[in-house]
Protein backbone atom coordinates (compact mmCIF):
# COMPACT_ATOMS: atom_id res chain seq x y z
CA UNK A 1 0.00 0.00 0.00
CA UNK A 2 2.78 2.37 0.79
CA UNK A 3 4.57 1.53 -2.41
CA UNK A 4 1.16 2.32 -4.21
CA UNK A 5 0.66 5.70 -2.44
CA UNK A 6 4.65 6.29 -3.24
CA UNK A 7 4.40 5.74 -6.46
CA UNK A 8 0.76 8.06 -6.97
CA UNK A 9 2.22 10.59 -5.04
CA UNK A 10 5.62 10.83 -7.39
CA UNK A 11 3.27 10.88 -10.57
CA UNK A 12 0.73 13.44 -9.23
CA UNK A 13 3.01 15.37 -7.56
CA UNK A 14 5.45 15.92 -11.07
CA UNK A 15 1.52 16.22 -12.56
CA UNK A 16 0.66 18.93 -10.90
CA UNK A 17 4.13 21.07 -11.21
CA UNK A 18 3.46 20.26 -14.81
CA UNK A 19 0.34 21.54 -14.81
CA UNK A 20 0.53 24.39 -12.48
CA UNK A 21 2.12 26.32 -15.92
CA UNK A 22 -1.70 25.52 -17.10
CA UNK A 23 -3.08 26.97 -14.82
CA UNK A 24 -1.33 29.90 -13.96
CA UNK A 25 -1.62 30.82 -17.82
CA UNK A 26 -4.97 30.31 -17.86
CA UNK A 27 -5.22 32.82 -14.34
CA UNK A 28 -2.99 35.57 -16.09
CA UNK A 29 -4.73 35.07 -19.62
CA UNK A 30 -8.03 36.18 -18.24
CA UNK A 31 -8.63 38.90 -19.94
CA UNK A 32 -8.31 37.10 -23.55
CA UNK A 33 -11.05 35.71 -22.60
CA UNK A 34 -13.06 38.84 -22.95
CA UNK A 35 -11.99 39.60 -25.90
CA UNK A 36 -12.29 36.19 -27.60
CA UNK A 37 -14.68 33.89 -25.67
CA UNK A 38 -14.95 31.54 -28.16
CA UNK A 39 -11.09 30.41 -27.30
CA UNK A 40 -12.65 29.81 -23.94
CA UNK A 41 -14.89 27.90 -25.05
CA UNK A 42 -13.09 25.75 -27.69
CA UNK A 43 -10.29 25.19 -24.88
CA UNK A 44 -12.19 22.82 -22.47
CA UNK A 45 -12.94 20.30 -25.75
CA UNK A 46 -9.46 20.68 -26.88
CA UNK A 47 -7.77 19.73 -23.92
CA UNK A 48 -10.75 16.92 -23.01
CA UNK A 49 -10.01 15.89 -26.70
CA UNK A 50 -6.45 15.94 -26.75
CA UNK A 51 -6.36 14.13 -22.68
CA UNK A 52 -8.76 11.63 -23.82
CA UNK A 53 -6.84 10.74 -26.54
CA UNK A 54 -3.42 10.68 -24.43
CA UNK A 55 -4.81 8.21 -21.97
CA UNK A 56 -5.80 5.99 -24.12
CA UNK A 57 -2.62 5.44 -26.21
CA UNK A 58 -0.99 5.53 -22.41
CA UNK A 59 -3.53 2.63 -21.32
CA UNK A 60 -2.82 0.92 -24.76
CA UNK A 61 0.63 1.41 -24.54
CA UNK A 62 0.89 -0.10 -20.95
CA UNK A 63 -0.94 -2.68 -22.09
CA UNK A 64 1.00 -3.54 -24.56
CA UNK A 65 4.31 -3.12 -22.64
CA UNK A 66 2.91 -5.25 -20.01
CA UNK A 67 1.83 -7.71 -23.03
CA UNK A 68 5.15 -7.68 -24.65
CA UNK A 69 3.54 -6.60 -27.96
CA UNK A 70 5.51 -4.06 -29.97
CA UNK A 71 3.30 -4.03 -32.75
CA UNK A 72 0.63 -3.11 -30.96
CA UNK A 73 2.34 0.14 -29.90
CA UNK A 74 3.41 1.00 -32.82
CA UNK A 75 -0.72 0.82 -33.92
CA UNK A 76 -1.68 2.67 -31.26
CA UNK A 77 0.49 5.70 -31.93
CA UNK A 78 -0.51 5.68 -35.40
CA UNK A 79 -4.14 5.22 -34.87
CA UNK A 80 -3.84 8.18 -32.28
CA UNK A 81 -2.35 10.41 -35.24
CA UNK A 82 -5.00 9.96 -37.38
CA UNK A 83 -7.60 11.00 -34.88
CA UNK A 84 -5.83 13.80 -34.07
CA UNK A 85 -6.50 15.04 -37.83
CA UNK A 86 -10.08 13.71 -37.66
CA UNK A 87 -11.54 15.06 -34.85
CA UNK A 88 -11.02 18.57 -34.20
CA UNK A 89 -13.11 19.96 -37.07
CA UNK A 90 -16.40 18.45 -35.14
CA UNK A 91 -15.06 20.06 -31.85
CA UNK A 92 -14.98 23.23 -33.92
CA UNK A 93 -18.50 22.64 -35.36
CA UNK A 94 -19.80 22.11 -31.48
CA UNK A 95 -18.22 25.20 -30.45
CA UNK A 96 -19.64 27.19 -33.16
CA UNK A 97 -23.05 25.58 -32.49
CA UNK A 98 -23.10 26.59 -29.20
CA UNK A 99 -20.74 30.23 -28.95
CA UNK A 100 -20.76 31.63 -32.20
CA UNK A 101 -17.40 32.79 -33.94
CA UNK A 102 -15.89 31.96 -37.04
CA UNK A 103 -16.23 28.55 -38.08
CA UNK A 104 -13.06 28.19 -40.29
CA UNK A 105 -10.87 30.13 -38.07
CA UNK A 106 -12.24 27.78 -35.47
CA UNK A 107 -11.16 24.79 -37.33
CA UNK A 108 -7.97 25.58 -38.18
CA UNK A 109 -7.43 26.86 -35.01
CA UNK A 110 -8.22 23.46 -33.39
CA UNK A 111 -6.92 21.00 -36.65
CA UNK A 112 -3.46 23.06 -36.02
CA UNK A 113 -3.21 23.30 -32.45
CA UNK A 114 -4.24 19.41 -32.01
CA UNK A 115 -1.71 18.36 -34.82
CA UNK A 116 1.20 20.34 -33.13
CA UNK A 117 0.47 18.92 -29.72
CA UNK A 118 0.10 15.08 -31.09
CA UNK A 119 3.53 15.06 -33.03
CA UNK A 120 4.73 15.75 -29.47
CA UNK A 121 2.91 14.34 -27.09
CA UNK A 122 2.02 10.53 -28.95
CA UNK A 123 6.15 9.68 -29.38
CA UNK A 124 6.28 11.06 -25.64
CA UNK A 125 4.39 8.61 -24.49
CA UNK A 126 5.64 5.83 -25.59
CA UNK A 127 8.88 7.25 -24.84
CA UNK A 128 7.65 7.46 -20.90
CA UNK A 129 5.96 3.63 -21.28
CA UNK A 130 9.79 2.54 -21.85
CA UNK A 131 11.18 4.79 -19.84
CA UNK A 132 9.47 3.50 -16.60
CA UNK A 133 9.93 -0.17 -17.03
CA UNK A 134 13.80 0.52 -17.69
CA UNK A 135 13.47 2.49 -14.14
CA UNK A 136 11.47 -0.15 -12.37
CA UNK A 137 8.12 1.57 -12.79
CA UNK A 138 4.45 0.60 -13.49
CA UNK A 139 4.05 2.73 -16.35
CA UNK A 140 0.30 2.14 -15.66
CA UNK A 141 1.04 5.44 -12.38
CA UNK A 142 3.64 6.80 -14.56
CA UNK A 143 2.30 7.32 -18.10
CA UNK A 144 -1.67 8.85 -17.57
CA UNK A 145 -0.10 11.89 -14.95
CA UNK A 146 3.01 12.59 -17.62
CA UNK A 147 0.88 12.60 -20.87
CA UNK A 148 -2.07 14.20 -20.12
CA UNK A 149 -0.43 16.97 -18.36
CA UNK A 150 2.14 17.84 -21.07
CA UNK A 151 -1.03 17.26 -23.63
CA UNK A 152 -2.75 20.30 -21.58
CA UNK A 153 0.24 22.78 -21.10
CA UNK A 154 0.56 22.15 -24.94
CA UNK A 155 -2.74 22.60 -25.59
CA UNK A 156 -3.36 25.84 -23.82
CA UNK A 157 0.27 27.39 -25.10
CA UNK A 158 -0.38 26.12 -28.97
CA UNK A 159 -4.07 27.42 -28.72
CA UNK A 160 -3.57 31.45 -28.02
CA UNK A 161 -0.50 31.33 -30.30
CA UNK A 162 -2.08 29.92 -32.76
CA UNK A 163 -5.43 31.49 -32.38
CA UNK A 164 -3.39 35.06 -32.21
CA UNK A 165 -1.69 34.44 -35.42
CA UNK A 166 -4.96 33.01 -37.38
CA UNK A 167 -8.39 35.16 -35.52
CA UNK A 168 -8.15 38.28 -36.56
CA UNK B 1 -7.81 -15.94 -18.16
CA UNK B 2 -7.14 -13.21 -20.68
CA UNK B 3 -9.35 -10.65 -22.29
CA UNK B 4 -10.32 -11.51 -26.08
CA UNK B 5 -9.54 -8.54 -27.56
CA UNK B 6 -7.35 -7.58 -30.63
CA UNK B 7 -4.96 -4.80 -29.17
CA UNK B 8 -3.28 -4.49 -33.01
CA UNK B 9 -4.91 -3.06 -35.90
CA UNK B 10 -4.65 0.91 -36.34
CA UNK B 11 -8.52 0.82 -37.83
CA UNK B 12 -9.83 -1.50 -35.01
CA UNK B 13 -8.57 1.08 -32.54
CA UNK B 14 -9.70 3.95 -34.71
CA UNK B 15 -12.80 2.81 -34.75
CA UNK B 16 -13.46 2.93 -31.05
CA UNK B 17 -11.30 5.66 -30.33
CA UNK B 18 -13.16 7.93 -32.77
CA UNK B 19 -16.79 7.27 -32.21
CA UNK B 20 -15.52 7.81 -27.95
CA UNK B 21 -13.68 10.83 -28.75
CA UNK B 22 -16.28 12.81 -30.54
CA UNK B 23 -18.66 11.63 -28.40
CA UNK B 24 -17.26 12.97 -25.53
CA UNK B 25 -15.49 16.16 -27.33
CA UNK B 26 -19.09 17.28 -28.03
CA UNK B 27 -20.16 16.34 -24.04
CA UNK B 28 -17.04 18.49 -23.25
CA UNK B 29 -18.27 21.44 -24.88
CA UNK B 30 -21.15 21.40 -22.56
CA UNK B 31 -18.50 21.79 -19.96
CA UNK B 32 -17.59 24.92 -21.31
CA UNK B 33 -20.37 26.20 -21.97
CA UNK B 34 -21.29 26.01 -18.12
CA UNK B 35 -18.06 27.19 -17.61
CA UNK B 36 -18.69 30.26 -20.11
CA UNK B 37 -21.76 30.82 -18.19
CA UNK B 38 -19.84 31.52 -15.15
CA UNK B 39 -17.37 33.62 -16.62
CA UNK B 40 -17.68 36.22 -14.16
CA UNK B 41 -17.58 33.82 -11.12
CA UNK B 42 -13.57 32.59 -12.56
CA UNK B 43 -12.54 36.04 -12.87
CA UNK B 44 -13.64 37.54 -9.44
CA UNK B 45 -12.34 34.43 -7.99
CA UNK B 46 -8.94 34.95 -7.57
CA UNK B 47 -6.74 31.73 -8.16
CA UNK B 48 -9.77 29.51 -9.36
CA UNK B 49 -8.44 30.08 -12.70
CA UNK B 50 -5.25 28.77 -11.73
CA UNK B 51 -6.28 26.07 -9.47
CA UNK B 52 -9.85 24.54 -11.94
CA UNK B 53 -7.13 22.67 -14.69
CA UNK B 54 -4.89 21.06 -12.64
CA UNK B 55 -7.54 20.19 -10.34
CA UNK B 56 -9.14 19.01 -13.24
CA UNK B 57 -6.09 17.22 -14.99
CA UNK B 58 -5.15 15.51 -11.34
CA UNK B 59 -8.34 14.39 -10.45
CA UNK B 60 -9.07 12.66 -13.97
CA UNK B 61 -5.25 11.39 -13.94
CA UNK B 62 -5.93 9.68 -10.91
CA UNK B 63 -8.84 7.67 -11.76
CA UNK B 64 -7.74 7.00 -15.05
CA UNK B 65 -4.77 5.31 -13.55
CA UNK B 66 -6.56 3.07 -11.07
CA UNK B 67 -9.06 2.45 -13.85
CA UNK B 68 -5.93 1.17 -16.32
CA UNK B 69 -4.55 -0.70 -13.81
CA UNK B 70 -8.01 -2.89 -12.99
CA UNK B 71 -7.80 -2.74 -16.62
CA UNK B 72 -4.29 -4.42 -17.21
CA UNK B 73 -4.99 -6.87 -14.00
CA UNK B 74 -8.09 -8.25 -16.26
CA UNK B 75 -5.77 -8.20 -19.58
CA UNK B 76 -3.44 -10.53 -17.37
CA UNK B 77 -6.27 -12.12 -16.19
CA UNK B 78 -5.90 -11.43 -12.36
CA UNK B 79 -8.40 -9.17 -11.37
CA UNK B 80 -8.65 -8.71 -7.52
CA UNK B 81 -11.14 -7.03 -5.38
CA UNK B 82 -8.52 -6.47 -2.86
CA UNK B 83 -5.75 -4.72 -5.12
CA UNK B 84 -8.75 -2.79 -6.98
CA UNK B 85 -9.33 -0.89 -3.20
CA UNK B 86 -5.79 -0.39 -2.31
CA UNK B 87 -5.46 1.02 -5.86
CA UNK B 88 -8.37 3.54 -5.77
CA UNK B 89 -7.62 4.12 -1.76
CA UNK B 90 -3.62 5.03 -2.71
CA UNK B 91 -4.68 7.56 -5.34
CA UNK B 92 -7.17 9.20 -3.67
CA UNK B 93 -4.69 9.47 -0.76
CA UNK B 94 -2.20 10.77 -3.01
CA UNK B 95 -4.63 13.27 -4.47
CA UNK B 96 -5.39 14.96 -1.27
CA UNK B 97 -2.07 15.52 -0.05
CA UNK B 98 -0.82 16.91 -3.48
CA UNK B 99 -4.11 18.99 -4.60
CA UNK B 100 -4.14 20.37 -1.00
CA UNK B 101 -0.50 21.48 -1.05
CA UNK B 102 -0.79 23.05 -4.53
CA UNK B 103 -3.95 25.12 -3.09
CA UNK B 104 -1.99 26.45 -0.21
CA UNK B 105 -0.06 27.75 -3.04
CA UNK B 106 -2.05 29.38 -5.00
CA UNK B 107 -3.58 30.65 -2.26
CA UNK B 108 -0.73 32.26 -1.00
CA UNK B 109 0.46 34.22 -4.52
CA UNK B 110 -3.32 34.95 -5.59
CA UNK B 111 -5.47 35.08 -2.47
CA UNK B 112 -3.31 36.75 0.05
CA UNK B 113 -3.51 33.18 2.14
CA UNK B 114 -7.12 33.21 2.23
CA UNK B 115 -8.33 29.42 3.37
CA UNK B 116 -11.34 29.36 1.27
CA UNK B 117 -9.44 28.09 -1.83
CA UNK B 118 -7.86 25.16 0.05
CA UNK B 119 -11.09 24.15 1.61
CA UNK B 120 -12.92 24.29 -2.08
CA UNK B 121 -9.82 22.45 -3.43
CA UNK B 122 -10.43 19.28 -1.22
CA UNK B 123 -14.39 19.68 -0.83
CA UNK B 124 -14.26 19.64 -4.82
CA UNK B 125 -11.03 16.89 -5.08
CA UNK B 126 -12.98 14.54 -2.53
CA UNK B 127 -16.12 14.79 -4.28
CA UNK B 128 -15.04 14.77 -7.99
CA UNK B 129 -12.39 11.73 -7.11
CA UNK B 130 -15.58 9.41 -5.37
CA UNK B 131 -17.69 10.09 -8.71
CA UNK B 132 -14.48 9.07 -10.74
CA UNK B 133 -13.51 6.09 -9.36
CA UNK B 134 -16.93 4.27 -9.21
CA UNK B 135 -17.05 5.43 -12.89
CA UNK B 136 -13.84 4.03 -13.79
CA UNK B 137 -14.76 1.05 -11.83
CA UNK B 138 -18.11 0.55 -13.78
CA UNK B 139 -16.87 2.16 -17.30
CA UNK B 140 -14.01 -0.85 -17.21
CA UNK B 141 -16.91 -3.79 -16.15
CA UNK B 142 -18.88 -2.54 -18.94
CA UNK B 143 -16.51 -2.55 -21.43
CA UNK B 144 -15.94 -6.18 -20.95
CA UNK B 145 -19.14 -7.04 -20.77
CA UNK B 146 -20.29 -5.06 -23.74
CA UNK B 147 -16.99 -6.57 -25.65
CA UNK B 148 -15.05 -3.84 -25.71
CA UNK B 149 -11.39 -3.30 -25.03
CA UNK B 150 -11.66 -1.11 -21.56
CA UNK B 151 -8.55 0.63 -22.38
CA UNK B 152 -10.04 2.65 -25.47
CA UNK B 153 -13.20 3.77 -23.04
CA UNK B 154 -12.22 4.32 -19.99
CA UNK B 155 -9.68 7.18 -20.19
CA UNK B 156 -12.23 9.26 -22.34
CA UNK B 157 -15.10 8.21 -20.29
CA UNK B 158 -13.86 9.16 -16.92
CA UNK B 159 -11.70 12.79 -17.80
CA UNK B 160 -14.35 14.03 -19.60
CA UNK B 161 -17.19 13.28 -17.17
CA UNK B 162 -14.30 14.33 -14.22
CA UNK B 163 -13.71 17.84 -16.24
CA UNK B 164 -17.51 18.57 -15.68
CA UNK B 165 -18.27 17.50 -12.49
CA UNK B 166 -15.13 19.28 -11.39
CA UNK B 167 -16.24 22.37 -13.47
CA UNK B 168 -19.86 22.48 -11.77
CA UNK B 169 -18.73 21.32 -8.16
CA UNK B 170 -15.76 23.82 -7.74
CA UNK B 171 -18.24 26.82 -9.39
CA UNK B 172 -20.51 25.61 -6.92
CA UNK B 173 -18.86 25.59 -3.67
CA UNK B 174 -16.57 29.03 -5.24
CA UNK B 175 -17.92 31.64 -2.58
Amino acid sequence: MIREIVAALSSLAALVALESGTGVALELLKHKWAQHPELLAILPALMDFRGNVALAHSSRATTAQHLGDDRAMVDSTVATMIACLIVPPFIAFAVHEMYGGNLEELAAVAVLTMLAVASVVTPFTVAVVKASVRLGLDPDHVAPALTTSLSDILTVVFTFLIAGVIIS
Amino acid sequence: MRLPFDTRNVLRILRSVLVVSILMAVLSSYSGSYLATYEKKLENTPGLAALLPVMMAAIGAAASAYGSRLSTDLHLGRPSVIRALKDASAQFLALIIVLGAYAEVISLVFASGKPGLVVLALKTTSCAYAVAAGLATASVVGAVKAGVNPDDVVGPLVTTVTDAVTIILSLLFAP
